[in-house]
């Protein structure tokens, strides 16, 4: 089938047959790049890799677990374009910081991790960023850091109606 | 996977229902987390119908399948809505089990692509979302190559645990009645993928009423296939006034190990956690 989409803003189109994956679709438009780790993404249903996150239409997911046909008339950011921004900066910072230097393998998904969180929950929503940080397999980062570090950012960007609360309740 | 397979997005309802018209194989796809995951693995039930080369129909074109609507006594939720919209919205109306269900229908990348109609359609798994609904006796409705109905969430699998929908038919929307508990409980070990520990859901909603227990309903998942309730043992309770009786407490305790002795491959752990979680919100309530 044929898919039109924007990748990282540029318009592309392409044919590919209808179960293929997002992140084949990436990898043939060059938005994941042979060379960087987000292309040799393994299986993130036990959200153990995140290495080919992406942004779809505003919401980060797992491209290796989107069918390519969603990308049809969509507009697709990667950590390649993303990282251009001033935001991917901040956030990289903000783990620094934080006493977290992000290695190669895993900085493509929790810097877009770390933005959706910001973006969709305002960061402000504990037992979403710690149920996030409790899947976070890489040697490089602790969950305690990356729950201080989303919060930084949240702070930092002082969105409208946030707040950081620290406890978390039973579903009672 | 052939490249020629078929593959429609269709806008509406009614074009879905021309769809079926011609053939009634239809692979609905709603966000596809599960489809992709199939493709990878080749085996289930895609493996099988890769062979009839049975046409793929995504979900994510048709609006009327995403509405999320509250009235005073429901909430109706479009099949096709994304998990993390869901938890998103509903949050401020959708009874608080039903939320923690939802958090748990898989990490964050996979809810923000994932929809509550393939949660409860997966044939080879079982969600905690499910349960959660039968418990609150929600509905489904399911529209089919001839009519569409309303059926309650309970009758979507059978007592194997398998799915009961016939070819071809799609679940639309799912209806939750809003009405308040006095104790409302959601707590999951392990995952529906066999990722980590052996998974089991235990889901438990209680209302009370001039310390009598009013209602009272308690369901387990385990290993993402064996549902268990145990109605005849929750009718013993209900009408029981508060604090419960050692003996009542001890004679549900008894039905569960019962039926637990029934349950396949279940672990002394998964068996141990389900009568420990019982016996703590059925003391709890006492609290309340």
């Amino acid at each position: 089938m044929r898919i039109s989409c924007t990748v990282d803003g540029k318009q592309v189109e392409l044919s590919l047959p209808p179960l293929a994956t997002l992140s084949e679709l990436l990898r043939k438009t060059g938005g994941l790049d042979e060379a960087d780790p987000s292309a040799r993404c393994g299986r993130s249903f036990a959200f153990e890799c995140l290495l080919c996150s992406v942004i779809l239409d505003g919401r980060v997911v797992a491209a290796c677990r989107v069918p390519a046909y969603r990308a049809d008339g969509a507009a697709i950011v990667t950590y390649n374009g993303f990282r251009k921004e001033e935001e991917a900066r901040e956030i990289e910072e903000a783990f620094l910081e934080n006493g977290t230097e992000l290695c190669d393998a895993c900085r493509p998904g929790v810097v877009l991790t770390t933005h959706a969180l910001v973006h969709q929950s305002g960061g402000s929503d504990p037992l979403e960023v710690r149920q996030v940080a409790r899947h976070l397999q890489c040697r490089c980062l602790n969950p305690t850091d990356f729950v201080r570090a989303v919060y930084s950012v949240s702070e930092g960007q002082r969105l409208p109606g946030q707040r950081v609360r620290s406890s978390e309740g039973r579903g009672r | 996977m052939s490249a020629d397979r078929a593959f429609y997005a269709p806008e509406s309802l009614g074009e879905i229902g021309q769809l079926l018209r011609r053939r009634s194989d239809l692979i609905y796809a709603g966000g596809g987390t599960y489809l992709m995951d199939r493709v990878e693995n080749g085996d289930g039930r895609l493996g099988t119908l890769h062979e009839k080369e049975a046409p793929i129909v995504s979900l994510h074109r048709v609006e009327e399948l995403q509405k999320i609507a509250r009235s005073e006594r429901f909430a109706e939720i479009g099949s096709a809505a994304v998990v993390q919209r869901v938890l998103g919205v509903g949050r401020k109306f959708l009874p608080s089990m039903l939320i923690a269900a939802l958090r748990h229908a898989g990490p964050f990348l996979i809810r923000n692509t994932a929809t509550i109609g393939g949660n409860i359609a997966i044939p080879t798994h079982m969600f905690g979302f499910q349960l959660a609904l039968q418990l609150l006796d929600a509905r489904v409705e399911v529209r089919g190559p001839k009519n569409s109905d309303w059926l309650a969430a309970a009758r979507l699998r059978d007592s194997e645990g398998r799915l009961t929908l016939e070819p071809g038919s799609l679940i639309t929307r799912i209806r939750i009645p809003l009405e308040s508990y006095t104790a409302q409980e959601y707590q999951q070990f392990g995952d529906g993928y066999g990722a980590g520990e052996p998974p089991l859901c235990f889901t438990a909603l209680a209302s009370v009423s001039k310390e009598s227990l009013e209602r009272v309903h308690l369901g387990y998942l385990f290993n993402a296939r064996s549902l268990l309730r145990l109605r005849d043992a929750e009718a013993q309770l209900v009408g029981a006034k508060l604090p419960l009786t050692r003996k009542l407490l001890d004679g549900f305790v008894e039905a569960l190990s019962a039926e637990l002795d029934t349950v396949e491959r279940l672990t002394r752990l998964q068996q141990t956690r389900a009568v420990n979680l019982t016996r703590e919100f059925l003391s709890g309530l006492d609290a309340l």
